[in-house]
């Protein structure tokens, strides 16, 4: 496949909430029961090649005394509603992975960490192996921009997991578009990708970085956009600049 | 008819380490039961055979903690326990609100107004009423007493007979063979009105409350203990 978007990331207020809400305004069934640490995601698979919504949120809100930065951008951001905060590349090896962390100049984070609290849980007691790179301490979803993750086994990879019934369900075929914040330009330099907007099916808008609407075909039914703020429309990315 | 035990709440920090801990300690399969009508918890359902099961409930809504009066009282203390997670309310079931209607007068109160919902992720919600309710009753739970619940005529979706994740080795679960309970039978049957035998209730002496479930399984028996909502 080369580059290809793998998923995007919802940030919620209640996970459980937008999910129910999300199946019931699109028709997308989702699967739950996958968190790391104090975060579960609700996951809702889009179709062919492998790609996904990961609705995401707090679900040990003690963990709320011990603030941080980043815990804090995913309150800020979810205190209005869901936002869309993290578009997740993907590309079919390692090596590609690490072209990625060459041009950033960093490191990956990889999949075989021996601490199991450092990955994705499944209640049937799988552990996502999964590598990514950008490593640091900040999150390049907080500045808008995208990070890429390599799975050394996709045969559990998250978008292929049966969802739970729901009224009305759809049957996705994939991504048809993702619309974005800024230009072609600024994610091309970003990613080290000439015209990535001819690699990825990528519209943009010129407003803030981020994500703001995904179209889904589905069979039998018209396509289906969803469209959320960009997080960077409540939290602007100015302020992690530095 | 005598009541009969339908599920046991535990209170958690984080509905998904807790459910998975009960998974991985016990081989008990749990699922997904969605969220309450109060929309800031989440829950999770642990089938224990026999119609019973426990439902493990943590708060899932950062904004709830904004306001205090929305913070369940078992989360507190759940916070406080060595697990994360207590026993916090033991709920008997009757099958007509009849009963639950007598029940309830006879504690001095009435069936709670609202009924509870909760939403499953499957769509279909569940819907139940529970007693006894009202100013002059004291909460069943926060003292360490049952208390009764009627379910909406659903009981073939009923949260014990929904199928679990599959998990490697899970055990097959054939029931709840006993509870341990504080204070005394006498004081369990005046509160009851039936004898504490019909439950497989024995008795530890200490303060009321729930402190450990076995459960009936292929593999044995299985001991669940955790701290009482009255300790």
């Amino acid at each position: 496949m080369g580059l290809h978007i793998d998923h995007l990331s919802l940030a919620s207020p209640n996970i459980f909430r937008s999910a129910d809400a999300l199946c019931k305004e699109a028709g997308l069934g989702y699967w739950t029961g996958e968190w790391i640490r104090d975060t579960a995601v609700h996951i809702v698979p889009l179709g062919p090649p492998g790609n996904f919504i990961e609705i995401s949120g707090f679900v040990d809100v003690h963990t709320l005394k011990n603030m941080d930065e980043h815990k804090q951008w995913i309150l800020d951001i979810t205190e209005t509603g869901d936002h869309f905060n993290g578009l997740c590349l993907g590309v079919d090896s390692m090596e590609e992975l690490e072209q990625f962390a060459a041009h950033w100049k960093t490191k990956v984070n990889p999949f075989n960490n021996p601490d199991p609290a450092a990955h994705f849980q499944r209640a049937n007691g799988y552990i996502l192996p999964m590598a990514s790179t950008p490593s640091g301490k900040r999150s390049v979803w907080m500045k808008g921009l995208p990070n890429v993750y390599y799975y050394p086994d996709r045969t559990h990879h998250s978008s292929g997991q049966p969802t739970h019934p729901c009224e009305g369900m759809v049957r996705p075929t994939g991504i048809k578009w993702v619309e974005v914040g800024g230009t072609e330009e600024e994610l091309s330099t970003w990613l080290g990708v000439p015209n990535v907007g001819s690699v990825l099916p990528l519209k943009f808008n010129g407003k803030s970085l981020g994500v703001w609407a995904v179209c889904v075909g589905a069979e039998e039914h018209d396509d289906i956009v969803i469209r959320r703020p960009a997080a960077s429309d409540a939290v602007p990315v100015s302020k992690f600049a530095d | 008819m005598a009541a009969v035990l339908d599920h046991i709440h535990m209170g958690a920090n984080n509905v998904y380490t807790t459910a998975h801990d009960i998974t991985q300690t016990y081989k008990i399969g749990h699922y997904d039961g969605g969220f309450m009508s109060s929309i800031t918890v989440g829950h999770k359902a642990v089938p224990l055979g026999g119609g019973v099961y426990i439902e493990i409930e943590s708060l899932i809504d950062p904004f709830a903690t904004s306001d205090l009066t929305k913070l369940p009282w078992w989360y507190t203390k759940a916070l406080a326990a060595p697990e994360k997670a207590i026993w916090s309310g033991l709920c008997l079931r009757v099958n007509t609100m009849e009963e639950l209607g007598e029940i309830a007068k006879r504690h001095g109160g009435v069936i709670s107004p609202r009924a509870g919902r909760r939403t499953r992720p499957d769509g279909p919600g569940v819907k139940f009423w529970s007693a006894p309710s009202g100013p002059k009753v004291v909460n069943a739970w926060e003292t360490g007493r049952p208390n009764w619940y009627c379910w909406e005529d659903r009981l073939y979706v009923h949260p014990s007979g929904q199928p679990v994740i599959p998990a490697p080795g899970l055990v097959d679960v054939q029931g709840v063979s006993w509870l341990e309970m504080g204070g005394t039978e006498q004081e369990m049957a005046d509160w009851l009105g039936q004898h504490p035998d019909t439950l497989n209730m024995k008795f530890n002496g200490k303060s009321l409350g729930l402190y450990a479930v076995a459960v009936k399984t292929d593999m044995g028996e299985v001991v669940i203990r955790r701290r009482s909502a009255t300790e």
